[in-house]
């Protein structure tokens, strides 16, 4: 029997989505956001009707225009969240000062990131995710004969931001 | 001389094509200065890698969830009317056209095959397919285009010909369907149909595709073809609409 488009649809989900979230999550630093985008996403290409030669690219290339879309509002709640840090949740897990000290490392990760060009940032949260450096090239419209070089530019500008980010913490 | 950046990074992820790797590794074997070099990239990148772990929240089943009320697929979410009226308008324009003194619809329709490559000794299974034709649309693109068969049919082929114009070409022969035509892309809604068609593409030009049922049947990048469908004497692609094709 042949498979529908929503069963292959149901595949490329099944296949992707927890990558694409992560993605989008470490992004935006916004699960909830994360998850409406990568949502958005695979309606999308439901409504595409077709596949795309491959997916996985394709979902993030449209999530990432959606998240720049989203980027000014974005900026308004990032306010928000450095005043109201996740993992408030009490009960039980590590003890209190082990989630000061992940509270306080997620919040040095997430102002290095943040302090990062977009470009950097998005490439490498990419590559964290296992995209080829030719998927990297079509993704962020970069030349791929110098994915190495950038991605080596932007690892070092990471490592300086997050000592930054420590010393001021 | 060492490694420079870019192959570094490369070697780190398995980036580089088979020779240069081979010489890559023959360096390294050689000099221990770039061999530390690797090393403390990889190490520098794990960390790295490792901190943005820390980002990460619970991939909850809700998160992840496909959205409750998926919208159809594209061929059923133009309303009818629409469809209807875009059908009613690209027939009164191609009877418009057709109507021109000298139109060269009317000199198409009449000599299917026999425009400017010179393939005019169409095979005669080829004329009984686009007798009667009823509708067509011509789109230009000057970018990547796909042409979207959004289902198989019971019966009908594809005729597909490569010519000197620069126009896209479709025209349905048998029954209506709906053809809604983008910047990018045109989409046959042909569920349920058993039309058959015939899609002249532009020899030159970017890059085009046709997809049936999501899949691939035709893809023409430069010069090259690719496609399983079969091709006859006269230069012509047939792609059979019924079959479960790649």
């Amino acid at each position: 029997m042949s498979r529908t488009f929503s069963d292959l649809v149901a595949e490329v989900h099944a296949a992707h989505s927890a990558s694409i979230f992560r993605f989008l999550d470490r992004l935006s630093g916004d699960p909830d956001l994360a998850a409406d985008l990568a949502q958005e996403a695979f309606v999308r290409l439901y409504r595409r009707g077709t596949l795309p030669e491959k997916p996985d690219r394709w979902l993030v290339t449209v999530a990432l225009n959606l998240f720049r879309n989203e980027r000014s509002k974005e900026r308004r709640q990032r306010g928000l969240r450095a005043a109201f840090p996740d993992d408030l949740t009490p009960g039980a897990g590590p003890s209190p000062s082990d989630r000061a000290e992940s509270r306080s490392r997620r919040a040095e990760v997430r102002s290095a990131l943040d302090r990062l060009s977009p470009r950097d940032r998005e490439l490498l949260l990419l590559r964290a995710e296992g995209y080829s450096y030719r998927d990297l090239a079509d993704m962020l419209t970069i030349n791929e004969a110098s994915v190495g070089t950038l991605l080596a530019r932007a690892k070092r500008s990471f490592e300086t931001a997050y000592e930054e980010a420590r010393r001021a913490s | 001389m060492h490694l420079d950046t870019e192959t570094l990074e490369r070697l780190l992820h398995d980036e580089l094509d088979p020779r240069r790797q081979t010489e890559s590794r023959r360096h390294l074997d050689a000099c221990p200065d770039c061999r530390e070099r690797l090393a403390d990239a990889g190490r520098r990148e794990a960390r790295i890698f490792g901190l943005f772990e820390e980002l990460d929240h619970e991939p909850t089943a809700a998160r992840l969830a496909l959205p409750d009320s998926c919208p159809e697929p594209a061929r059923k979410e133009p309303a009818w009317y629409r469809i209807a009226a875009s059908i009613a308008l690209v027939i009164a324009a191609a009877g418009l056209l057709y109507a021109l003194p000298g139109s060269p619809l009317r000199e198409w329709i009449s000599r299917p095959g026999a425009d400017g490559r010179g393939t005019g000794d169409v095979g005669a299974g080829r004329s009984e397919e686009v007798a009667g034709a009823l509708s067509g649309l011509t789109v230009r693109s000057d970018g990547p285009y796909e042409i979207v068969f959004l289902a198989r049919q019971s019966s009908g082929r594809i005729r597909v010909e490569l010519t000197p114009s620069r126009d896209i070409q479709v025209r349905v022969a048998g029954e209506p369907v709906g053809l809604e035509s983008g910047p990018d892309r045109l989409v046959v809604s042909n569920a349920g149909s058993r039309a058959s068609y015939e899609i002249r593409l532009p020899a030159d030009g970017p890059p085009i595709e046709i997809l049936l049922n999501g899949r691939m049947v035709f893809r023409k990048q430069g010069d090259r073809v690719e496609t399983a469908s079969d091709l006859d004497p006269s230069g012509v692609y047939l792609i059979d609409l019924s079959s479960e094709l790649r």
